[in-house]
């Protein structure tokens, strides 16, 4: 459980391997290894809970050929949904970014483990997906 | 915490009786009901209003709203309108389950810029940093990598 300002009290409720798909390829193994990743957070207002869907697909240089692909949900229970989260003018809930952040980058590094874990041993072995330091994204 | 003890099974003659007594026409306005009334309940909570401050909205006493939510009343399609509106939804949601909402997508993509395999001692804790879109590290050793994002959706 951690907090983060304004006070989130939060923790992991659940993660779920969604996809996973390894795609050898012919002839000479594949030097280079692209990451195409995709980050979606979802706010679940009954359960109170922030999903982040993280989806990474393996893929070549031409941007052409998928090596393996990941899609993992990361679910997080918000324990103090009412303070932590107040309704705008618009009942729209606002969302503290640096919680955004937080989860975002617990769901990468979740993913990476679990990535690491199911490639180990293919030709995937070293396609580590690299760290992101999704706070210095400016548009995050 | 609530207490996380799974709900005992409980069978009787007498329940059995009943059950077997209802029909499945029965069955299912009492399911619908129920659903009803918990979602009335869910999209009450959700707009952190009070029964009273539902029931004002709605132009009806607080104690008929307490009937709505046990599950026992049998709506007209005009109530349900006006219960639609004041939550700004159209009837039929208000027999849907409610749609996650997507509050932030962002999609990047992690370009390998060498393919020359590089010793590993001289590559590890490597950064290649992109000032404009992010920085990031990889420790893998035969790759340097650039970022960029190219969608960011936000709604």
């Amino acid at each position: 459980m951690e907090n983060i300002e304004p006070k989130t009290e939060y923790h992991l409720k659940g993660i779920e391997l969604i996809r996973c798909t390894i795609n050898t390829p012919e002839g000479a193994p594949a030097l280079n290894f692209n990451f195409s990743i995709s980050l979606q957070t979802q706010l679940d207002v009954m359960p109170r809970t922030l999903t982040v869907i993280v989806n990474v697909d393996v893929i070549s240089d031409d941007q052409k050929n998928v090596f393996g692909s990941i899609s993992v949900n990361n679910v997080y229970q918000i324990i103090n949904f009412e303070e932590a989260f107040k309704l705008d003018a618009q009942n729209q809930y606002e969302i503290p970014p640096k919680l955004l952040e937080a989860i975002g980058s617990t769901s990468l590094s979740t993913t990476r483990g679990i990535m690491y874990s199911l490639f180990k041993g293919t030709f995937l072995n070293n396609a580590l997906l690299p760290l992101v330091d999704l706070p210095k994204l400016k548009q995050y | 915490m609530k207490n996380s003890k799974p709900a005992r099974k409980h069978s009787s003659a007498f329940v059995n009786q009943l059950l077997a007594e209802t029909s499945d026409v029965e069955k299912a306005q009492i399911n619908n009901r129920m659903t009803l009334a918990t979602r009335l309940d869910d999209l009450i909570a959700a707009k952190r209003w009070s029964k009273s401050e539902f029931a004002a909205k709605v132009g009806k006493s607080p104690s008929e709203i307490t009937k709505w939510l046990s599950g026992t009343q049998n709506f007209t399609i005009d109530t349900l309108t006006e219960i639609s509106l004041a939550f700004n939804l159209s009837v039929g949601e208000l027999f849907a389950a409610p749609r996650p909402k997507i509050i932030n997508h962002i999609h990047l993509l992690v370009k390998a810029i060498k393919s020359e395999p590089i010793p590993f001692n001289e590559s590890v804790g490597k950064k290649t940093i992109d000032s404009t879109s992010g920085t990031f590290n990889s420790n893998y050793p035969a790759q340097n990598f650039s970022l960029s994002t190219f969608s960011n959706a936000q709604s």
